[in-house]
């Protein structure tokens, strides 16, 4: 270890320069993660916020909450058969519009109880109220990016009823669109405005616990978050192509450091002669290439970490990225195992060095 | 076990290679004892097998024939593991391009000897007095590339002593140096084989520092024969 850092210290221009495309590499690896989760989150957040554990749909609705439906009486019927609470939900996607001007914004409504666990907490303003006349909506913060502050007036575009903004919240969308909080008050509303022959149905019931074993509903599945999520139009497709991509960046950033580790090992052949002819044993050898190869990776993987995490908080909010440290933290950890793998290939090479040509003068 | 009166005893030692179809015969029938405080040299044509006689008992080669008795320690068929460890406890190398490590400075290039020989708790050399003793106490802290020629090759020598060796092999030590310089790196080595009482061997074509050692035996058609007295 000692030696291993003497040498990295002695020749720091050549390693400073391996170490910055390691950086550079890892850098684009966690970014594209960044963005790869960004990209997911802005299908799934609003689902993978919400604290609930399943959601009852209907059993023909290819686990989609938008097209499933039932009547209201569905709701006491899950009640009774889980210990846990259960409440209703709409997702519907529409477009609003602000006072005084045309342009459509692209928003999709939750509709909820406010009173239930799926109620959000603002990150300004206030939740929305239980009971009251007046028609309100908490929106997703990118909408500030518009021009919508606290207090004004949104329009629903397609029943012209006016929604008063009551408070702002973080990272809610749902298939790329932004979430809008209403009630379910208010969602009926719109809805009777559209058709006045509407009759009240909810699209799904989501339940907070995790007995579900006794809900048995004719037509009705009980289906868990991650399958919800799965099935979020988009979002498979978009991951496994996102994915693929990341993970054979890593694989390649990776081999790249082994390979230029293997030019340097090649380089330093003599060294190496010398080191085994005055008697230094293959496990030492051994130790000083992988402690290098450990120090370079280590480096580059935390200084790439670091710079990833310093853009992100720069970027703007409606830029969909997102780091899950999970996902960084196994990134960087298989990074480094591969690096270790890769090294593997110059200590093979040094173990076949014969410490005899240092004898015989030949340069 | 009885201390060994010599340093290095090769007997009937032959060395050799095949060569195409052909058997090449480098080394025939070498034996050569070699005591404590003894500095020997061997002189020889290039190609006469020189390289390959300082193998053996460094532990590089294994004979085809004959044993090599290092010390106490037999030497013939051993596993590389083995002589490795031999190369690290029992023999001084100073080669003929110094093949200092770049990246160490004089002192941590004998410090490494030293921490190679830790775990076997074998004793070593002090290395400030070891520099001291060679003139480098001004190199301690300078990385080879900024030395001369001939302090690098005293700290080649200084590392060779550092593990307390029973035997020093030095291939060729005066090769990269003019005349003088060669003279002194030469005077160097015998003074440290007999202040501490090490048996060297010395492969060189320098002729004119053949008077600084005990004995030279001259190496023809991998025969080896004592050179008469000069």
């Amino acid at each position: 270890m000692k030696l291993a850092w003497k040498e990295l210290k002695y020749s720091k221009t050549k390693y400073i320069l391996i170490e910055s495309i390691i950086i550079l590499m890892i850098f684009m690896v966690i970014f594209l993660s960044g963005l790869a989760n960004g990209l997911a989150r802005a299908v799934s957040a609003s689902i993978e916020n919400a604290d609930a554990k399943y959601f009852v749909i209907n059993e023909d609705a290819e686990n989609l909450i938008t097209i499933s439906g039932m009547p209201i009486d569905t709701l006491e019927q899950v009640s009774e058969a889980t210990k846990g609470p259960v409440t209703q939900l709409d997702i519907q996607r529409m477009n609003l519009t602000t006072a005084g001007s045309e342009t459509k914004l692209d928003v999709t409504y939750f509709a909820i109880d406010p009173d239930s666990f799926l109620a959000p907490e603002p990150s300004e303003g206030q939740m929305l109220p239980s009971s009251g006349t007046e028609y309100t909506i908490v929106l997703d913060d990118s909408f500030l990016e518009e021009g919508i502050e606290i207090g004004d007036v949104v329009v629903d575009a397609n029943s012209g009823l006016e929604l008063q903004v009551i408070g702002f919240i973080k990272d809610e969308m749902y298939g790329h669109s932004p979430v809008g909080f209403i009630s379910t008050a208010t969602y009926t509303a719109i809805n009777q405005e559209i058709n006045p022959s509407y009759e009240v149905k909810y699209h799904a019931i989501a339940v907070q616990g995790t007995d579900i074993e006794d809900i048995h509903i004719d037509g009705l599945a009980v289906v868990d978050k991650a399958t919800i999520v799965e099935h979020l139009p988009g979002y498979s497709a978009e991951q496994i192509t996102i994915n693929m991509i990341l993970w054979v960046l890593v694989v390649i950033s990776a081999a790249i450091l082994g390979v230029f580790f293997y030019v340097i090992t090649i380089q330093k052949q003599k060294q190496f002669g010398v080191l085994k002819a005055i008697g230094m044993g293959m496990p030492e050898l051994t130790g000083m290439i992988t402690s290098q190869v450990l120090i370079l990776s280590l480096f580059g993987v935390i200084a790439g970490n670091l710079m990833a995490f310093g853009m992100a908080s720069m970027l703007p909010s409606s830029m969909p990225f997102y780091l899950k440290l999970p996902i960084v933290v196994i990134i960087s950890i298989v990074f480094v195992m591969i690096s270790l793998c890769t090294s593997l290939v110059s200590t093979r090479k040094v173990a076949k060095v014969d410490p005899i040509v240092i004898i015989g003068g030949n340069e | 076990m009885m201390k060994n009166e010599y340093a290095l005893q090769l007997s009937n030692i032959s060395k050799k290679y095949q060569d195409g179809e052909q058997e090449n015969l480098v080394l025939k029938d070498i034996s050569l004892k070699v005591k404590p405080g003894e500095f020997i040299a061997i002189v020889g044509p290039s190609g006469s097998g020189k390289s390959t006689f300082l193998s053996i008992p460094g532990a590089l080669l294994t004979p085809s024939d004959g044993s090599v008795i290092l010390g106490d320690t037999k030497l013939s068929k051993k596993e590389s593991k083995k002589l490795t460890k031999i190369r690290r406890e029992k023999i001084g190398f100073i080669f003929q391009n110094h093949h200092l490590l770049p990246f160490l400075t004089a002192k941590e290039q004998l410090q490494l000897v030293i921490d190679m020989n830790k775990k076997s708790g074998k004793s070593c050399m002090n290395a400030d007095e070891m520099l001291e003793d060679l003139g480098l106490t001004p190199c301690a802290n300078k990385y080879p590339a900024k030395m001369s020629g001939g302090e690098k090759q005293r700290v080649a020598i200084a590392r060779a002593f550092m593990n307390n060796p029973e035997l020093i092999l030095a291939d060729e030590p005066t090769a990269s140096l003019d005349g003088i310089r060669g003279r002194q790196v030469v005077e160097m080595i015998k003074k440290e084989v007999v202040k501490h009482n090490k048996a060297a061997i010395m492969v060189t074509h320098d002729e004119r520092v053949l008077d600084l050692v005990d004995t030279v035996y001259r190496l023809d058609n991998g025969l080896l024969q004592r050179a008469v007295n000069r």
